[in-house]
């Protein structure tokens, strides 16, 4: 006799794991928002040229759920005591789409001629650390380093560090190399044909070194610019998944046959914020007591439920409350919301009210995509006596505004922290981050305590000691305010019930998706 | 008529040249810059800096300018900074439908807009005037999302968005005409509605002009029907400007198959104006530019050369 428990296992595992014959075959089609342009991920890191290339190659580790690293094409890692070396022994039998053999000079060239010197991500985070990339044989590859990196592995999946094949790229220019548009790579599907605007085919690669995978036979990442069509097309079966749906759109879909993930993570980001950042070398948001009004007169849980509908929390802390062991629960429920003390701070800075209510009057520059925020925002600081002028940009503008001319009082970026600090957070409050890089301190913000609370976090190994350190800088950060953390946003995927393991989180979204009929 | 097509010719060298520089000087202007459109917007500045010297944006702007005119008028369009490939063949792939898009929506709007112009010029209420001039105020964009939610996921019968089904690769034939039309359908009626209304309204009014005309009065006179001296007497002389004011508004067509290509993910010459303009890809976004103007300038020749055909008295003159 079978207990009753284990039996509703079986039953359940039954249910859970499908039958091959249901694995196999079918083709998938997802909607990615722009055409790829071409399909070098190592050399940009826009978001459509992923969101297919990520299903041709590989990084030498891949993600799981939460960001943490598992083998890809590296099988195996061992990182010094000292962190200043990391050995990776490489996954044995791979071979590229033509069938040439993967190795270890694959690794040394994509990193050296492509992805320290293109990708944004890798030239920003990795570059500073790597002082040189070795092989000593084909399967092995050690990375030294000018000073340990803890988020070294975790900046090398498929999204942040692809490898491309060394006998097509070696020595040759990136941006004009043939490859780019018809691509040659180790992933679970291969390029099949690319029709501009339209769709990008890929096909099952039957050689994958991982051999029960893929299951689906073809996947079409079909360009479908606008938001609204994307949804349409998956209420009418013409497309199955869509990596990214808005909060409205998830209220459209919810009960149309449609299966939902949230997620903290997505490619190229995870554990974001949706911060505001002040310019602090502005008079106005330069003054503390303006930011503290801010921090005192804006309802965030109010953001949470009217801009996002409740998906996300409210942030407690600089540091997101996926990165666990870094978050400093609490870290700033100092400020509770107190319009009428936010109003007394103001006045006690000497910001006097006009004739019309209105003390102060700022911009505020952010992308289209963020117009409820600025909105609610411009409701929220009406009675406080601040007035906000909203200025969309698209993505290229707001970094030239912002990072490069600094013409802004007030921006609302959504800062994505990665899944360690050190790759999302340092970026944002270390001094040596003003101005060189886009995306990184918008606030213009320089403190010493906390630069050597990051440097101090960033030369040890062990995550608690680690922990400490960031708690400590996020304590300083909640006292200077250089930016508001209003609320930490889930990612949301959508497909349609007749697929399943989709990974939205990983750059390789289809790489173990199947088709229930 | 050569001296004339050779003015015309001229004429429509020189606004495509205008319209180039100008497309120039505001691509120029952009905020953002090509490096960063291209590199995507966490380049760093030194990476910026590379780029924007490869692409030979650090010479002076005129420079730049005179170097692209100069190209462009021996007939080299350029290569794609993002795609790196020519953009005459980047334009060329896109042009054909485009072309059809505009063509098909122009003729259903001349069809159908005379059809309920005359039909609406038979009431002397002002309640069609008031349908077809709110219809008319429609965005293009509205109008696409209602005929979605009515045929695509209401009834089913027509497809949401693209050229062909992703699933089905093999078509080929009759099959895959009927299919492309079943795809086109949608977008052809969104983008025709403004100029069907137009067409409409313009009907509406030359007819019931010209039911007070003399020859139409005789012809009632004589026993026609009112509907019969309507569709015979009437609606000839009153067609004449719908045709010279329906090759006009080309120009408007073209300009509103931008917003239609990206509500139905149709990959025209829209789209790929939209996507190279996102991603500051300079030599494209002004191509582009370039390829509407001649389009509507080529718009305009036509309806010049069909008129007289259409009026005898425009032959005289």
């Amino acid at each position: 006799m079978i207990p009753r428990r284990t039996l509703a296992l079986l039953l359940a595992l039954l249910c859970a794991t499908p039958a091959l014959g249901q694995q196999r075959g079918g083709t998938a089609v997802i909607a990615v928002a722009g055409d790829p342009g071409h399909l070098n991920p190592a050399i940009s890191t826009a978001g459509p040229l992923h969101a297919v290339a990520g299903s041709l190659f590989n990084g030498l580790v891949a993600l799981d759920e939460v960001g943490g690293p598992v083998p890809d094409l590296a099988e195996s890692w061992q990182v010094a005591p000292d962190g200043l070396t990391a050995t990776f022994r490489l996954r044995d039998g791979v071979r590229w789409h033509d069938g040439r053999p993967f190795t270890s000079e694959d690794v040394k060239v994509s990193f050296e001629q492509l992805l320290l010197r293109f990708h944004a991500r890798a030239r920003a985070g990795l570059a500073p650390a790597v002082a040189a990339i070795e092989t000593p044989d084909s399967r092995t590859v050690v990375f030294r380093l000018h000073r340990p990196h803890p988020a070294l592995l975790r900046q090398l999946d498929v999204t942040e560090a692809p490898i491309l094949p060394a006998h097509l790229f070696a020595g040759t220019d990136p941006n004009t190399n043939p490859a780019n548009q018809r691509p040659i790579g180790t992933g679970p599907f291969r390029f099949d044909s690319w029709r501009r605007d339209d769709q990008v085919v890929l096909t099952r690669n039957p050689d994958y070194f991982r051999a029960e995978l893929p299951r689906l036979d073809r996947v079409v990442f079909r360009i479908i610019p606008d938001a609204n069509t994307q949804v349409n097309a998956l209420l009418a079966g013409e497309v199955d998944m869509l990596a990214r749906v808005s909060p409205p759109d998830v209220a459209r879909l919810r009960g149309r046959g449609v299966t939902f993930a949230e997620m903290r993570s997505a490619p190229g980001g995870s554990n974001c914020i949706m911060t505001l950042g002040f310019n602090l070398d502005r008079p106005a948001t330069g003054t503390l007591a303006l930011r503290e009004a801010f921090a005192l007169g804006l309802d965030r849980a109010q953001m949470l439920e009217r801009v996002v509908f409740g998906q996300g929390r409210v942030a407690e802390a600089p540091i997101a409350s996926g990165i666990g062991w870094a978050h400093a629960p609490g870290g700033l429920s100092g400020w509770r919301q107190d319009v009428a003390e936010a109003n007394r701070r103001l006045d006690a800075a000497g910001l006097v009210r006009g004739a019309d209510g209105v003390r102060v009057s700022l911009d505020i520059v952010h992308f289209p995509a963020f117009a409820r925020w600025s909105e609610i925002l411009r409701q929220q600081l009406a009675p406080l006596g601040v007035a906000l002028r909203p200025r969309m940009m698209d993505p290229a503008a707001l970094s030239q505004a912002v990072f490069t001319r600094r013409d802004f009082d007030l921006t609302l970026i959504s800062y994505c922290n990665g899944t360690d600090p050190e790759i999302g957070v340092r970026r944002m409050v270390h001094s040596a981050a003003v101005g060189n890089v886009p995306f990184s301190n918008a606030a213009g913000y320089r403190n010493a305590e906390v630069d050597a609370l990051f440097d101090r976090a960033a030369s040890l190994q062990d995550d608690a000691a680690r922990g400490e350190a960031y708690r400590a800088a996020q304590a300083v950060l909640a006292r200077d305010l250089p930016y508001w953390w209003l609320v930490e946003t889930d990612f949301t995927a959508a497909w349609r019930d007749d697929f399943a393991d989709f990974a939205p989180w990983s750059g390789q979204v289809a790489e173990r998706a199947w088709r229930r009929r | 008529m050569a001296g004339f097509l050779l003015r015309r010719l001229a004429f429509g060298v020189l606004a495509v040249l205008v319209a180039a520089s100008l497309a120039f000087v505001l691509a120029w202007h952009a905020p953002g810059g090509p490096a960063v459109g291209l590199l995507g917007e966490q380049a760093a500045a030194g990476q910026v800096e590379e780029v924007s010297a490869r692409l030979g944006l650090d010479r002076p702007a005129i420079e730049v300018w005179a170097g692209w005119m100069g190209r462009l008028l021996r007939g080299d369009l350029g290569t794609s900074w993002r795609e790196q490939a020519p953009v005459a063949s980047l334009i060329l792939e896109r042009l054909p439908l485009t072309l059809t898009l505009t063509a098909a929506a122009a003729l259903v709007a001349a069809i159908a807009g005379t059809l309920v112009g005359v039909a609406a010029s038979a009431s002397a209420a002002r309640w069609p005037v008031a349908a077809l001039a709110a219809f008319h105020a429609v965005p293009s964009y509205i109008v696409a999302q209602g005929l979605v939610l009515v045929f695509a996921l209401g009834l089913g019968v027509l497809p949401v968005q693209g050229v062909a089904d992703a699933r089905d690769p093999a078509m080929g034939g009759v099959a895959l005409g009927v299919e492309r039309l079943r795809y086109l359908a949608l977008p052809v009626a969104a983008l025709a509605l403004h100029q069907l209304c137009f067409t409409a309204l313009l009907v509406r009014a030359s007819v019931q002009e010209q039911m007070h005309l003399p020859h139409v009065t005789a012809a009632m006179a004589r026993g026609r029907s009112r509907g019969g001296a309507r569709w015979h007497h009437a609606l000839p002389n009153a067609t004449l400007p719908v045709a010279t004011l329906t090759a006009a508004r080309i120009g408007g067509l073209v300009g509103g198959a931008l917003v239609i290509e990206t509500a139905f993910a149709l990959p025209g010459l829209g789209r790929l104006a939209v996507s190279a303009a996102v991603a500051r890809d300079h030599p494209v976004v002004i191509c582009c530019v370039v390829a509407a103007c001649a389009l509507v300038w080529l718009a305009n020749l036509l309806a010049d050369a069909i008129a007289p055909l259409l009026d005898p008295r425009l032959r005289e003159g």
